[in-house]
């Protein structure tokens, strides 16, 4: 995703509308990328706001040229590690802790159910790119970018991923 | 599990947990500019506008207030408006890329060899196959013109003509006989298999097309050919995320390419983002047409790795017409990120029109020095 520099240069003077259009752009791939770390919903609304704070905050050390959505999932990303370290949590959790955090009261019980079992049975990057794909419907380049990793890489593991979860049972 | 049921549950389960607006509160924004309309409005309502006058720039200011500051435009998928637009860009793309394979298949050694190897070359040569292909869909802001008409062949009980533009604003028409075969219509749901002809220019080929039911999915699939060996098919899914035809080419029964092409819309124009795997390579090219000084190019950005490199950046793609000959060729400038720039010319005419096609293979020695065909000039 490219945001033009005008955008850029308006968020710097904290314009409100930019903002929002702003946030309404980057908010799906900054909740995932939080939300795959802390893997609980409320928690990742709370970092949310930081992220979006720390953003304006910071945005005079942004450099030009360089990918402003990267820019910002970078932040989201060390924010909700922060959030980590503060609590003293592991990022790294079983799949029977990772099913039950993944509950939320506002999911129907069968689809919260199927939305655990898709995601668990998914490795850690695997289910970074099926949420960025999926959800905020990335390109496969703009996620090999933003998780440095090769194109080929990212293309084979979301196919991957697709088949291990067209495998599981409804 | 199905992949439209996968896909519709993950992003369901995301998008409800992510909070429309934030508490902005405290973070120090400040009012859009065009929110300042707000204070000349009161200014002029002291001046005595009536409330009918009032309520008129009212309507105005708040149109200007809700409108985005920034014309935001989202990427959104391209909709087809009907089957038969799906079918008629099937068909398109389809021959369009196999009349590229058979043309590469005429090529002699010789002139295979003659071609200058560049770290460049096998960027624009996984993009040449695509270029007519983008030429001709992205021309038209509407779709193509379509038209069911009687058919005139007495094998076929269908024709269906269709029509689209070239970056020259040529004319191409596109002409289908054929016959339906196994239509049902279950639960409002049509299914149909297919088999024809079609005709572009001089070029015939034969195709064969469905329409399926899969899991619940819409599923077009559409093939022509050279022979049973040789052929190009094409699978679209009709998914609401997005706009994707799946391609295969198939020379000599062995798969040699296979590559995904979604249509999208950015800023209210078409652009089409090509992601093919061939051996070991790999990458995405994405085209748009735009216009600079009355010129018009397609624009092309890539990010591919080839021969174990990674390469990205752009390519322009403009249409050169040889004024004495008045035959066209494509003209490409490849600016790569390491600030590498090289210029190609490719052929882009095909049988439909010459008259003399038949001498095209013999012609390499002849050509005089406008003809660049696979030469690559670092500029």
């Amino acid at each position: 995703m490219v945001i033009k520099q005008k955008y850029i240069d308006k968020l710097r003077q904290r314009d409100e509308d930019t903002f929002e259009y702003i946030y309404d752009l980057t908010k799906k791939g900054v909740y995932i990328i939080i939300f795959n770390i802390v893997k609980d919903h409320e928690v990742t609304r709370d970092i949310m706001q930081d992220v979006y704070l720390k953003m304006l905050d910071s945005i005079g050390s942004y450099q030009t040229k360089t990918n402003f959505y990267n820019w910002l999932l970078m932040i989201a990303k060390n924010q909700a590690i922060d959030y980590y370290r503060r609590e003293k949590k592991i990022v790294h959790i079983d799949e029977t802790d990772f099913i039950e955090q993944f509950s939320s009261q506002e999911e129907t019980p069968e689809e919260k159910d199927i939305f655990d079992r898709l995601l668990s049975v998914l490795s850690e990057d695997e289910r970074q790119i099926v949420l960025l794909k999926i959800v905020d419907n990335l390109k496969h380049k703009d996620i090999a970018a933003l998780l440095n990793m090769p194109l080929g890489t990212v293309l084979w593991m979301y196919q991957e991923a697709l088949k291990k979860m067209k495998e599981v049972r409804e | 599990m199905k992949d439209k049921h996968i896909k519709k549950i993950i992003k369901s389960e995301i998008e409800n947990h992510i909070p429309e607006r934030l508490d902005t509160s405290g973070f120090g924004l400040t009012k859009s500019v065009t929110a300042s309309k707000k204070s000349g409005l009161s200014m002029q309502f002291k001046y005595g506008f009536s409330l009918a006058t009032f309520v008129i720039i009212f309507i105005v200011a708040a149109m200007f207030l809700f409108e985005p500051a920034n014309d935001p435009t989202p990427v959104q998928p391209y909709t087809f408006k009907a089957d038969n637009e799906v079918v008629s860009f099937s068909a398109m793309s389809t021959t369009s890329l196999l009349s590229y394979t058979e043309s590469q298949n005429l090529l002699t050694e010789v002139s295979k060899l003659s071609m200058t190897q560049s770290e460049a070359d096998s960027v624009v040569d996984y993009v040449e196959p695509y270029l007519k292909l983008s030429e001709r869909f992205l021309s038209q802001d509407n779709g193509f013109l379509i038209r069911e008409v009687t058919s005139d062949l007495l094998e076929y009980t269908n024709k269906t003509e269709f029509e689209t533009l070239d970056a020259l604003g040529k004319s191409i028409k596109y002409t289908m006989y054929y016959n339906i075969v196994n239509q049902d219509i279950k639960d409002d749901e049509e299914t149909y298999e297919m088999e024809g002809l079609l005709i572009y220019g001089k070029k015939t080929y034969q195709f064969s097309g469905s329409k399926e039911i899969e899991e619940d999915e819409e599923v077009f699939e559409f093939t022509a050919y050279i022979d049973a060996a040789n052929y190009v098919s094409s699978k679209h899914k009709v998914e609401e995320e997005e706009t994707k035809f799946e391609f295969k080419t198939v020379i000599n029964s062995i798969l040699v390419e296979e590559s995904v092409i979604e249509i999208e819309i950015e800023d209210d124009e078409k652009e089409i983002v090509l992601e093919f795997i061939k051996g070991n390579d790999y990458g995405t090219y994405k085209f748009k047409y735009e216009t600079e000084d009355d010129i018009t190019k397609l624009s092309i950005e890539f990010d591919v790795r080839t021969n174990g490199i990674e390469k990205d950046g752009e390519i322009e793609v403009y249409v050169i017409v040889d004024e004495v000959t008045l035959e066209t060729s494509y003209k490409l400038i490849v600016d790569t990120d390491e600030d590498e720039v090289y210029e190609y010319r490719r052929d882009r005419d095909e049988d439909e029109d010459d008259e003399d096609d038949e001498d095209d293979e013999d012609e390499d020695d002849n050509d005089d020095e406008d003809d660049m065909l696979s030469d690559s000039v670092n500029i």
